[in-house]
């Protein structure tokens, strides 16, 4: 790392790409204003515009509040107005605007992280005269605007998304939530001052109250403990009854049977104006059960969040054809729609570089598709009439139409997301729930010996219902059956903050003890896409006319699509400013980028006959460069002659067809793949290539890294055969080659590319491209471990003495309505401590 | 200690007095967001 010349960017503060990798002109004299990116750059000069550059002064104030965003997804990062334009469809509002007459529209915003943010949003109304307020709520990452009335919803979206706050809507079932959360407060409130309440007049009865106040204060009691019973414990009760109903075990059941019996028998009592009364114990153990309940909700919720950004992957709005397509003609006029109000057999028009928002079947003759969602490959793909296309792939070619099949949730990616949804809920903790279990089944036990032998020996009803009550109340197995839970949330929910996301909790067991690794190469270990390795004159050039040439190929590429293409401009710009910034370059030199407007471009889209291009009356060319075609320039000719056969593309440029110019290109080693498996060597795990790749290409890669050993050439029916062998294997990949393996190795992880194969056959999706999220994924895991067995022993200790001592006489029913709950938080604090410890080794690693 | 026929009721008033001050202060979502207003303290007033 060299870190005496990093410039941090003057907006978000990440370090600046390297000046010779920059692909944006960058002025020397303004050395102070530099930006990291285009977006960057943009937001800078509209704050600048509105005269809020106070938010760069707030936000150098704070420490960051919270994580930065994870990547977005490419598909997001061109966004126009028109992306946002259904926000102002009616449909759309009459779904989702609580209030019509109030126009106000919630919104979640993840990109909300320290107070800086929420002072430039609050601040919208400046931006955008359309907005009247703005309310930010920064735990939930969620913005409410309030419209005035010559406001457009469309307009404060993009607005809000130029300053770098992409909005994703926030659907009408999470504003329930809110309501949710008021109702568990008014039960927590209510059952508080009840239980406050009602202890004032024990302590009076417990201090030796008698006559006719005792029985007066009696009563206010049994009074006092109605609202408790009636409302704040009814969720308990409904789902025991619910959970009694469908045969299972539930730990509310324990709850409700020692609130109703306890509660039965102190009215009984205070009808019969003798015998013990437990309204006391009873209220505090409803309002302590209930505010350890709600904290425990709040942890689940916030862990929620995140993951439902997988459904904002599709457009929400497409264009509709008015009229069924011709077979001759272009479609004149569509309508904008929402995607959910389309019916199946309309047709749809899909433009250039847009996501399809349905299933359908290609209307068009050819079309060319980007499916890097479903297979993971990046090389665009040619479908015919009459082919399925998929909603989630981008059409990269001419406009498109498609015949609608299925929308919204019946759409191929809409059922992955199901499914994974549904296979995200697996049996949490099943060690935990048996252990309640048969720790429930102890305690009916104990319960009858108390109640046939003990009754027979003291003979007083009293002292037995005062031995059970204290029985149920002390053995509810509350913070046994919630503690993995909450630490597996705690976990998860860490993960996903660090753009891991996992399928299935049960993967931080496994990931402890399984050792071989094996990694794919091409994705995984190296970037996966093209860039320029290597590039060679054939000829002198004057550094002049060398600009001239980047600038043709930077043109002549722009519109290609594809990732050779994209390489080959990547490479052009940065050469551009390159040579520009040599000294001894004429800044007035009349060949600029813009002067080459006027090259006349016959472009062919397909790659293999490359692209073509008059300028100056010269013709050029970039295609594949053919060997034969070389023997003239006979120093060359050696080169390749010792290179093998290999994945590395070999390009030309061509002026009136003879070559002046070749670039090889290939994939290289991802920055962070180095030093993450030298650091998991260190921890004594084994390391793997596992690829189908040729041999030198993987061993290209592979010598320099620490493996033990090298699979090339391996078809995927080999790489299960491997993967099969090795029973605790985990298994790191990216490609569709690479699914039969991931379904079957002990713990599969899938890093970015291909989402379909993510939900279906892997346990762990790293949305950060390289290996940087795999120790983090580790260290969570061992830790995860590590807690949930310390939380464990402690609930079981808890619980033994407990049931022991309450069995014996010793606990009365208010004691262990006090200690119930108390080893709830015990539980909580050490899964918090145990978020904070992951945070705390994250930043040293970091550091 | 018939000091108690006034001062149950006046307890009882006050415990009224607080639970609907309570149920208003959820009702009118006082607690909806606790995080925004003690980031937003950071702020100075323009």
């Amino acid at each position: 790392m060299q870190n005496r010349d990093v410039i941090l960017c003057l907006h978000c503060g990440l370090p600046c790409p390297d000046q010779t990798t920059l692909t944006l002109p960058i002025q020397p004299s303004k050395k102070e204003n530099l930006f990291c990116c285009l977006g960057c750059e943009t937001v800078y000069s509209i704050l600048k515009g509105s005269n809020l550059t106070k938010f760069y002064k707030i936000k150098e104030k704070l420490p960051l509040q919270k994580k930065e965003p994870v990547t977005r997804s490419k598909t997001y990062q061109n966004h126009t107005k028109q992306d946002y334009d259904y926000l102002d469809n009616s449909e759309y509002l009459k779904e989702n605007c609580p209030d019509l007459a109030k126009k106000s529209l919630r919104f979640y915003i993840p990109a909300i992280h320290c107070a800086a943010c929420i002072w430039l949003i609050e601040r919208l109304p400046l931006l955008y005269s359309g907005v009247a307020s703005v309310s930010v709520n920064f735990g939930q990452s969620t913005v409410t605007l309030f419209l005035s009335d010559s406001g457009s919803f469309s307009e404060a979206a993009f607005t809000l998304h130029q300053i770098g706050y992409q909005p994703f809507p926030d659907s009408a079932s999470k504003q329930m939530r809110n309501k949710k959360n008021r109702t568990a407060l008014l039960r927590i409130g209510i059952s508080g001052a009840v239980a406050a309440n009602i202890m004032i007049f024990s302590v009076a009865i417990y201090g030796g109250v008698d006559g006719q106040f005792l029985h007066l204060f009696n009563i206010i009691c049994g009074l006092l403990f109605l609202p408790s019973l009636l409302y704040s414990a009814r969720p308990f009760i409904n789902s025991a009854f619910f959970s009694i109903k469908q045969l299972q075990f539930n730990i509310d059941i324990p709850v409700s049977v020692a609130i109703i019996l306890g509660s039965t028998i102190s009215y009984f009592h205070l009808f019969n104006e003798n015998g013990d009364l437990y309204f006391d114990s009873l209220s505090v153990f409803v309002f302590l059960l209930l505010s350890s309940r709600h904290i425990y909700q709040q942890q689940f919720r916030a862990n929620d969040i995140d993951q439902n950004r997988l459904s904002a992957f599709l457009p929400k709005t497409c264009l509709r054809l008015n009229t069924p397509p011709s077979k001759s003609s272009f479609p004149e006029t569509t309508t904008t729609l929402l995607t959910e109000s389309l019916n199946t057999d309309d047709f749809i028009l899909v433009l250039e570089d847009t996501v399809i928002p349905v299933d359908g079947i290609c209307h068009n003759k050819t079309c060319i598709i980007d499916n890097q969602i479903f297979s993971g490959e990046s090389d665009p793909i040619n479908y015919q009439q009459g082919d399925d296309l998929f909603a989630g792939m981008k059409n990269t070619g001419q406009p498109l139409i498609l015949k609608v099949c299925s929308i919204g949730h019946k759409t191929r990616l809409g059922q992955l997301i199901e499914k994974s949804k549904s296979l995200r809920k697996p049996k949490l903790a099943t060690l935990s729930h048996s252990l309640s279990k048969s720790l429930f089944i102890v305690l009916f036990l104990c319960i009858v010996w108390t109640v046939l032998v003990d009754g027979m020996l003291r003979g007083s009803l009293s002292e037995i219902l005062n031995i059970v009550l204290a029985l149920t109340i002390i053995a509810c197995p509350c913070a046994l059956a919630l503690s993995t839970p909450l630490i597996y949330t705690m976990s998860l929910r860490f993960a996903s903050s660090n753009g891991i996301f996992i399928k299935t909790p049960a993967i931080f067991e496994r990931l402890n003890s399984s050792n071989p690794f094996f990694f794919d190469k091409t994705g995984t270990l190296t970037l996966g896409q093209f860039e320029v390795n290597q590039s060679h004159w054939i000829c002198e050039i004057p550094d002049s006319d060398k600009q001239t040439i980047y600038s043709i190929i930077k043109q002549l590429e722009t519109n290609n699509s594809h990732p050779v293409a994209k390489a080959l401009v990547r490479y052009a710009t940065v050469q551009l400013i390159h040579t520009k910034n040599q000294p001894g370059y004429d800044h007035n030199s009349k060949i600029k980028n813009e002067s080459i407007d006027d090259v006349e471009i016959d472009n062919t889209s397909a790659f293999h006959s490359g692209v073509e291009g008059n300028y100056k009356n010269n013709h050029y060319c970039i295609k594949p460069f053919s060997k034969d075609k070389i023997k003239e320039s006979s120093p060359l000719n050696s080169t390749f002659a010792n290179k093998p056969k290999s994945i590395e593309t070999i390009i030309g440029f061509y002026k009136n067809n003879i070559c002046i110019l070749w670039f090889e290109l290939g994939d290289t080693l991802h920055p962070s793949a180095s030093s993450v498996l030298h650091q998991l060597k260190t921890k004594g795990k084994k390391m793997h290539i596992l690829s189908g790749d040729q041999k030198h290409a993987v061993e290209k890669i592979g010598t320099h890294l620490p493996f033990d050993s090298l699979h090339y050439e391996k078809t995927p029916e080999q790489k299960l055969e491997v993967i099969t062998k090795n029973p605790n294997a985990c298994m790191i990949g990216d490609g569709a080659n690479d699914s039969a393996a991931l379904s079957k190795a002990y713990v599969s992880i899938a890093v970015q590319g291909s989402i379909e194969m993510a939900l279906s056959v892997s346990d762990v999706y790293f949305t950060v491209s390289g290996l940087n999220s795999l120790p983090i994924l580790i260290a969570i895991a061992k830790q995860t471990q590590y807690f949930t067995y310390v939380t464990l022993i402690i609930s079981l200790i808890y619980n033994a003495t407990g049931i022991v001592l309450a069995f014996l006489g010793i606990i009365t029913p208010l004691i262990a309505a006090f200690f119930m709950p108390l080893s709830s938080a015990t539980v909580l604090i050490l899964a918090i401590v145990h978020l904070k410890t992951l945070q705390h080794k994250l930043k040293k690693t970091l550091v | 200690m018939n000091i108690l026929y006034y001062l149950i009721p006046i307890t009882f008033c006050i415990v009224t007095f607080f639970v609907i001050a309570f149920i208003w202060t959820v009702k009118t979502g006082q607690y909806d967001d606790l995080d925004t207003p003690s980031q937003k303290l950071m702020i100075d007033d323009d």
